[in-house]
């Protein structure tokens, strides 16, 4: 009898319990080593009252003294703890790739055994020496096979061994104390001062960065995590990590104060505003609306206590360090740290468009994709919930930047530099293909950025009140020829504050305003198609004008949106030109306000006569004439009154 | 001319804009809790006959009160996803457009790829969502009116806003 030895059937080996959403655990522990580096650092800095003296004096001293040095070990220990765990969690990340690639081969061999198992039934005597030949090599890999995944079992354990046994050496207070002691910890205020020289130049910065130890960048996120998570350069990952950890030690903090019956200030309801606004702009990503797309959030900035308590804060979906294609959503008045959530909605939307786009090209196209969420600028803004007219005086002056360029004109610098920062950071050298996009006031901070000569491939203006001042045609925008895209809505006002020239040509308003409308066709963008809007009055102006055709640009059915896929997406050629506006953009907030003088002055009168004719006179053919006439006098008086154009 | 021009859009500016000043600029006609439910209802509405014309075996939808986008007034908005088999993504469009108007609801599509209807004040976009992990997944999109609120209202909708998404569907 001839026999064929033929290996055994591999089964799986489960994954790792150890997912990257045990991340959260060493975030966890990074937010209470940051809360108590920070009590330590708070109690150096103190001694005993200024009213003790003498024993009283000398024993507080002693006390506070040992509180800190207590805190301080207790801190070391955590930091101890929080790097074994990030190096635990690195060498996981690493032996999920490892399982991955043993699972690979583990599929490739069952199926050539499955295949020599029916070339065996097929087969012919004088096919059986071959067929054995197959079955030794098939074993022999197998047995490799075997072996491989034996060290990786055995790395897995020896990997949690040294995690324990690092987080075992600081379990006691003797251990903390020896470890806030021992000469070879980070000195984290001199890597944090290397850190803020280095300052903006955000290629030193990434350098400077990937050089560091494991622990040193673990000790810093712990001591200065808004430093680390707000420093353009740092990789995302890092940023994120930092910042998520600021995020929940703010939360933590200010709930607790919360629950301990402590009412929060002003202040520290706007702080807790921003800081759970961008743990829900994280959380969003996981709704139903985008569960199928496993898109992964980032934390990119977080300084709630910027801009007088209107925060900055930048959120990524999908990883921009490793993306294709990249772009940066700039939203404009109104928007401050508290809205990241509705506006990373914006960024989310576009996201899942973009790949939607790309999936749908014939032949599909592959590729991976980051979109952001950025606001990281002053944006003029005020109380929206306001009713009465003295709650504005406070942020009075906050909105008079409206019309203004100071502050798109300090966040253009601030976008730049956010955009050196995606550049440095991107694994394989500058990002491959980031687009910049500018909403409403954030159109005109985006137009100074690339008027500026931010490092960006593609510029998108949409709901613009201008261009900034001193660009005149999408050529002064810096960017790749033919790559600055522009939508407007007919019905968006924001949009009809464009323009080179004030009301009164030639005289003093013509200081005032953000610059040339930019969907103008003289001004040689690519002018995509949008909802155009419904036509409004009166309240209107903000109900349907504002709230609405100056806000859905990235409502899912808008074409704009497929547009700002089409360039995120770097197909750009899908992009159908409409040729722009050849109506100035005032012409449209003047033939507004004629139809307002219109509606509410000069249609009354024709309705009442209409009235007239249509009731009382109708059998009086004479008077209904009358008054006919009447009408169409009053029509045309309206029209030699109210020209075609703005005289 | 210029001149009476100015004072006569200055002053048309002025109403708007003493309008947009008063509470009732945008202040909505109903509480927030049955402008909620109203959205939920047109969306519970629709969903089912959207699943039945794609013939769709798994539908998941949530929503959340947020702040509108430009800042001004809040909504009840959110999305899921339908489950279907592959197919030809235009016919399976098609099929849920015609089943939708005839449910009553107006076709307000504009873009390819989309079926965008609307009933009430409540704006619903159905499309393929090609980038998904399971082929044949559509995407589903709402979206309320945006409406000030203010006292309780004001108070529940920024409460549910901190709370995230919550299930509508199934």
């Amino acid at each position: 009898m001839t026999t064929i030895t033929v290996p055994a059937w591999l089964p799986a080996e489960p994954q790792l319990q150890v997912t990257e959403a045990s991340g959260a655990i060493l975030t966890d522990v990074r937010a209470a080593a940051t809360a108590v580096s920070d009590v330590a650092e708070w109690a150096r800095a103190k001694g005993a009252p200024a009213d003790f003296s003498g024993d009283a004096a000398e024993a507080a001293d002693h006390a506070v003294t040992r509180f800190a040095t207590d805190t301080d070990a207790v801190g070391a220990a955590l930091e101890r703890g929080a790097l074994a765990i990030d190096e635990f969690l690195t060498a996981m990340r690493r032996r999920r790739a490892e399982h991955d690639d043993l699972m690979e081969q583990r599929q490739t061999l069952n199926a050539e055994r499955d295949d020599l198992l029916r070339r065996i039934d097929d087969a012919t005597e004088e096919q059986v020496p071959g067929l054995q030949a197959d079955a030794a090599q098939l074993r022999s890999r197998f047995a490799a096979y075997q072996r491989d995944l034996e060290t990786w079992r055995d790395r897995v354990d020896s990997d949690e061994q040294a995690c324990v046994r690092s987080l075992a050496a600081v379990d006691q207070l003797r251990e903390g104390l020896t470890a806030a002691a021992d000469r070879g910890r980070t000195d984290t205020a001199a890597l944090a001062a290397e850190l803020r020289r280095l300052g903006t130049d955000t290629d030193a910065v990434n350098a400077w960065w990937r050089g560091l130890s494991q622990a040193e960048r673990n000790a810093l996120m712990i001591s200065d995590p808004d430093l680390v998570g707000n420093t353009n350069g740092i990789p995302t990952g890092d940023r994120d990590e930092a910042n998520t950890s600021a995020v929940q030690r703010d939360i933590e903090h200010l709930l607790g104060k919360q629950a301990a019956g402590e009412e929060l200030s002003d202040s520290e309801q706007r702080w807790l505003e921003n800081a759970r606004s961008i743990e829900l702009a994280v959380a969003n990503a996981r709704t139903a609306e985008y569960a199928e797309l496993d898109i992964d959030a980032f934390v990119m900035s977080y300084q709630p206590h910027a801009f007088g308590g209107d925060g900055i804060a930048a959120v990524a979906y999908g990883d921009p360090d490793t993306a294709d294609h990249t772009a940066v959503y700039v939203p404009g008045i109104m928007q401050d740290g508290t809205q990241i959530d509705e506006n990373g909605l914006q960024a989310l939307n576009l996201y899942e468009e973009t790949l939607g786009s790309m999936a749908g090209e014939d032949p599909p196209r592959t590729g991976s994709v980051s979109t952001i969420a950025w606001i990281g600028y002053d944006s003029p803004n005020f109380n929206p919930e306001s009713t009465m007219p003295w709650d504005l005086i406070d942020s009075g002056g906050d909105v008079s930047h409206t019309v203004t360029e100071a502050n798109a004109q300090a966040g253009g610098i601030a976008l730049s530099q956010f955009v050196d920062g995606l550049n440095s950071t991107h694994t394989g050298g500058d990002q491959p293909h980031l687009t910049v996009i500018g909403h409403s006031y954030g159109s005109t901070t985006s137009s100074y950025a690339a008027a500026g000569g931010m490092d960006a491939d593609s510029l998108v203006l949409i709901g613009s009140p201008g261009a900034s001042e001193g660009v005149h045609h999408a050529s002064d925008l810096t960017m790749p020829e033919g790559q600055v895209f522009v939508g407007a809505a007919d019905n968006d006002p924001v949009s009809w504050l464009g323009g080179e020239d004030g009301l009164l040509p030639g005289t003093w308003d013509d200081s005032l305003g953000l610059g040339a409308d930019p969907a103008q066709h003289d001004f040689g963008a690519t002018v995509f198609a949008v909802d155009n809007g419904q036509e409004f009055h009166g309240a209107g102006l903000v109900t349907t004008g504002f709230m609405e055709n100056h806000t859905n640009y990235f409502d899912d059915g808008n074409p704009a949106l497929a547009s700002m896929a089409d360039v995120v997406s770097g197909n750009s050629d899908a992009v159908v030109d409409t040729g722009g506006r050849t109506q100035e953009a005032h012409d449209y907030l003047y033939d507004w306000a004629g139809g307002e003088v219109q509606h509410h002055l000069v249609q009354p009168v024709v309705d009442t006569y209409d009235d007239v004719r249509d009731g009382v006179v109708e059998t009086y053919e004479g008077v209904r004439d009358g008054v006919g006439d009447a009408i169409d006098g009053a029509e045309d008086v309206w029209d030699d009154l109210w020209p075609d154009h703005w005289p | 001319m210029r001149t009476a021009l100015l004072v006569l859009s200055v002053g048309a500016l002025l109403g708007a804009t003493s309008a947009c000043s008063s509470s009732s600029a945008g202040g909505d006609e109903v509480s927030a809790k049955a402008r909620e439910q109203q959205v939920i209802d047109t969306v519970t509405q629709a969903v089912p006959v959207a699943q039945e014309a794609l013939g769709a075996t798994k539908v998941l939808v949530d929503g959340s009160w947020a702040s509108c986008p430009g800042g001004v007034g809040h909504r009840f908005a959110g999305g899921g996803t339908l489950s279907a088999s592959e197919g030809d993504t235009e016919a399976q469009l098609d099929a849920i457009r015609t089943a939708l108007v005839e449910a009553g609801y107006d076709d307000e599509t504009q873009a390819d790829g989309h079926v965008s209807v609307s009933r009430g004040e409540v704006a619903l976009d159905f499309a393929p969502q090609l980038a998904a992990k399971t082929p044949g997944t559509f995407k589903m999109s709402y979206q309320g009116p945006c409406k000030r609120y203010s006292g309780d209202d004001e108070d529940y909708v920024k409460a549910q806003n901190l709370e995230g998404a919550r299930q509508v569907l199934p």
